[in-house]
């Protein structure tokens, strides 16, 4: 899973609604957000942020901030894929 | 040139942009060729890392000796006059354009079918049926009427669509997939598209694989007139992130997907539900006109995973040859975006790995199933030009009933629209006028 002790926080995903990504990606670096891309199509930053961040972010509006999940497949010879 | 692009939004004519081709000399004369003549400067290709470099920045792709550069008029006209010069290695200077397939017409089907036990109404599932492979049909390929019942036709193979898989990328140098794959990008660092696990193989045969694979007698690709946009999302073991598969999903919808395949997912706990991320990035693409479908998780009597629980994600659970609910199929326990929309084969499903790994195998999972949607869902798109959520709603609609539960199965079974055929079916004989043939003067008929 990630890595709540990694330097910069942990990776989270930060989902706009309301208003386009770039209008709100100097208010999230404020709020503390280490910013890895900008995904405009979608309305969604990805990044790393420490708790007292996340907190930061989540007062801010249209702003909903959920951590990275992780996906693992089975090794390819599994029974079931 | 075709329409089949949804609203017209993918947009036509030049970029702006010129496509420079060189005759056969080495990177270094070319590039220093392009300094030369034009002040240019390119960067060799970084196609595969940065997808950027390709879509804006110069670039020199090594393997087609050909640049793609952005030029102000007068390094145009020195480029052009080096097009006559014979001590030039340019051979031609051509503007970009914007590109994508022209609709093309479905081949005629085969009149043979060799599953004449198949089912004999195209619109009921005889839940006692079994099915099998056979020398040249997978089972699920049958069961999803890609090969028709008799009595009913399958015009539809899903020409000038696009489906987006990501998965573990995939073979490319498979001659399954000569000419098939139109995009490919890997989002994993490091590792580049070619498919080191088999999953994205085996899932991007069963939605697109070719109507006669060059290897096998057995067909196992449901929409084989698609193309492929491929993106790596997960590692060769196996692996990856969210912010790989969004990243991923929002090149699939530059790309122009129509549908978008992921046989991907994580464990939820009951009563958990959604995560707004991957909702807001299935929203942009069905507004985009780019549906995903996603495997629902082989947890068994668990609740659908995620992304397949969120409610603008199509959530795919697997058959058995029966058409039962296999055991491992994830089922509808959480609402709101949690339930099960629909189901397809997933048990020993045949179709392509990797040619280093055999080129054809056996898997099972929701993660097998999910493709057979994905080829399915792009032949109704080709059938009715439907996108989006339009095509969600075609697609659930014209499913087979089960007799099992939604929870279990969501609407039934999605099937390729088929036609009805006459017992009747023949080859009309066009009427043409023949010799008149003068009879000469005609013997009265003697009266007795």
């Amino acid at each position: 899973m990630s890595e709540p002790d990694a330097p910069g926080g942990r990776r989270v995903h930060v989902t706009v609604t309301g208003r386009g990504v770039d209008d709100a990606l100097a208010d999230l670096r404020d709020a503390g957000l280490e910013v890895d891309e900008a995904l405009r199509g979608l309305g969604i930053v990805t990044g790393r942020a420490a708790p007292d961040a996340v907190e930061r972010m989540r007062g801010l509006p249209g702003v909903t901030v959920e951590p990275e999940d992780q996906v693992q497949l089975p090794p390819p010879d599994a029974p079931v894929q | 040139m075709n329409t089949d692009s949804a609203g017209g939004r993918v947009p036509e004519g030049p970029t702006g942009r010129q496509i420079i081709t060189f005759a056969p000399v080495d990177d270094a004369t070319a590039t220093r060729e392009l300094r030369d003549v034009a002040d240019l400067d390119v960067g060799t290709s970084r196609g595969l890392d940065d997808p950027a470099a390709a879509a804006t920045g110069n670039v020199y792709l090594e393997e087609l000796r050909i640049a793609i550069v952005d030029s102000a008029p007068d390094q145009l006209g020195a480029l052009s006059r080096a097009v006559g010069d014979s001590a030039s290695p340019i051979l031609a200077v051509e503007p970009e354009v914007y590109v994508y397939p022209f609709g093309a017409i479905d081949a005629p089907p085969a009149v043979a079918q060799d599953d004449s036990d198949a089912e004999t109404e195209d619109d009921e599932v005889d839940a006692a049926e079994t099915y099998a492979d056979t020398d040249t049909y997978t089972w699920g390929l049958k069961a999803v009427h890609a090969v028709p019942p008799i009595l009913a036709t399958a015009p539809w193979a899903g020409a000038g669509i696009r489906i987006a898989v990501l998965d573990t990328g995939i073979d490319l140098g498979h001659p399954d997939f000569a000419g098939r794959v139109i995009a490919s990008q890997s989002f994993i660092p490091g590792q580049p598209v070619q498919d080191g696990h088999s999953h994205g193989t085996h899932c991007a045969g069963t939605a697109a694989g070719p109507k006669s694979p060059p290897g096998t007698q057995r067909r196992y690709g449901v929409a084989h007139g698609s193309r492929l946009i491929v993106g790596k999302v997960l590692s060769d073991s196996g692996s990856g992130t969210s912010g790989q598969i969004l990243a991923g999903i929002e090149w699939a919808i530059q790309q122009g997907a129509h549908v978008i395949s992921m046989s991907l997912g994580s464990a939820v706990a009951v009563g958990q539900t959604y995560y707004t991320y991957y909702e807001q990035a299935a929203t942009a693409a069905l507004n985009a006109g780019s549906l995903i479908v996603a495997a629902a998780g082989n947890s068994g009597w668990a609740p659908v995973g995620a992304p397949a629980n969120s409610p603008s994600v199509l959530a795919v659970a697997a058959l058995d040859q029966a058409l039962q609910r296999a055991p491992f199929s994830c089922v509808g326990l959480n609402g709101n975006g949690g339930e099960v929309n629909i189901a397809a084969p997933g048990v020993a499903t045949y179709s392509s790995v990797p040619v280093s790994k055999g080129s054809y195998g056996f898997k099972s999972g929701t993660s097998m199933a999910t493709p057979h949607v994905a080829g399915v869902a792009a032949t109704l798109a080709r059938k009715t030009g439907l996108r989006g959520r339009a095509l969600w709603q075609e697609l659930v609609r014209t499913a087979l009933p089960l007799p099992l539960s939604a929870q279990e199965v969501g609407a039934g079974l999605a099937v390729v629209p088929t036609r009805r055929r006459p017992i009747w079916d023949y080859r009309p004989i066009p009427w043409r006028p023949g010799p008149i043939i003068d009879p000469g003067p005609l013997e009265p008929n003697p009266i007795p």
